[in-house]
């Protein structure tokens, strides 16, 4: 049977009726983007599995109700950040710090005091899988409250009043979490900020 | 005192948040224009969210939607919402049935009363006046109704 081929809103009215394949294929479309968010928020790849399940079995339960059946990658989005916000929660893992305070790390140390010296791996910095590597460290090094507003504004593209309003908290808060993560990103990342022909 | 630069350095994240008082987000912008360290540092910030788009985490593996499958046959989901459908219709046919064979149900006759037999047994009497039984019934039917068992 011909599914690849066929829009979200097509897919979603045949998974309606049952078709397992329709929403497998739905499934194929999105999951590696939630999974990515999850993992992005959550650090925790197990946590990440388990939270793209739950978000792909409430889409099944929601889609005969999903108004804008052609924004479903919006919709997945958002529950994909309610469930990762409610389960650092629920695991008393965010810390709501004061603005002032220092960032610091899982561990309650300061991001300053924690950063690694890549000396030996600058020529390799420009490998990309090494990239990717020093962002998802450097990610891990964030505590969830400016992990979550990151992955939100800077990795999904979100405008920052969205992410406010998903996260439940002021413009101005998510400015101040976006300027404190970039800030100790800017030390996290330090071999790899570089404008090309500069010197440091 | 604080060196400027010091001071412009710690703003400028804020300043590229769009987080800064109007009149603070000029100052720094008028001492950018002056400093060249001051901006080789703002460029510096404001590489990071670029960075942040080389991180390709790793593929999920095939395991969620093999959960997302076991889950959704246990709650009995993946069933065809048309078999649930005919299920339904089954239902209400049977339903349907049921109620017309009970609307439809013969009617036993209404019991009928000694008025109502009154003629017969006058008729009766006619034609076999000393007939023990029909004599036996009269005496005893004042006005009670008659079974069918008496006819």
């Amino acid at each position: 049977m011909f599914v690849y081929g066929l829009t979200d809103s097509e897919l979603i009215a045949r998974a309606c009726e049952g078709e397992e394949r329709a929403f497998e294929v739905l499934f194929q479309r999105y999951h590696a983007a939630v999974y990515r968010l999850l993992l992005g928020i959550t650090n925790n790849h197990d946590d990440a599995q388990e939270l793209t399940q739950e978000v792909f079995l409430r889409a099944y339960q929601e889609l005969p109700r999903l108004q804008n059946r052609e924004n479903l990658g919006a919709w997945l989005r958002r529950t994909a950040t309610n469930l990762a916000i409610d389960k650092l929660r629920r695991n008393k893992r965010v810390r709501f710090d004061s603005l002032d305070a220092p960032l610091t790390t899982e561990t309650g140390e300061e991001v300053e005091w924690q950063i690694e010296d890549p000396a030996g791996d600058v020529l390799a910095a420009v490998q990309s899988s090494e990239l990717s590597e020093a962002v998802q460290r450097a990610l891990g090094q964030l505590s969830e409250i400016h992990r979550s507003v990151v992955v939100l504004h800077y990795m999904e593209g979100l405008p920052v009043e969205e992410v406010a309003q998903m996260l439940g908290i002021p413009v101005g808060t998510v400015k101040s979490r976006l300027a404190r993560a970039r800030l100790a990103l800017r030390i996290l990342l330090k071999d790899f900020v570089e404008v090309e022909g500069e010197n440091e | 005192m604080k060196h400027p630069c010091e001071t412009i350095q710690k703003q400028l994240a804020d300043y590229l948040e769009q987080n800064l008082e109007p009149t603070a987000a000029q100052a720094v912008e008028a001492h950018l224009e002056a400093c060249e360290a001051c901006r080789a540092e703002c460029h510096r910030l404001a590489r990071v969210p670029e960075l942040l788009q080389h991180w390709a985490p790793p593929v999920p593996t095939e395991a969620i939607w093999q959960g997302v499958q076991v889950r959704l046959h246990q709650k009995r989901l993946f069933m065809p919402r048309k078999v649930y459908a005919l299920i339904g219709s089954a239902a209400a046919v049977l339903a349907l049935v049921a109620f017309w064979q009970w609307w439809s149900r013969p009617t036993p006759p209404p019991a009928l009363t000694q008025m109502d037999m009154e003629p017969f047994y006058r008729a009766h009497l006619d034609w076999a006046p000393h007939t023990e039984a029909v004599n036996l019934h009269l005496s005893l039917s004042s006005g009670g109704e008659v079974n069918d068992g008496a006819r």
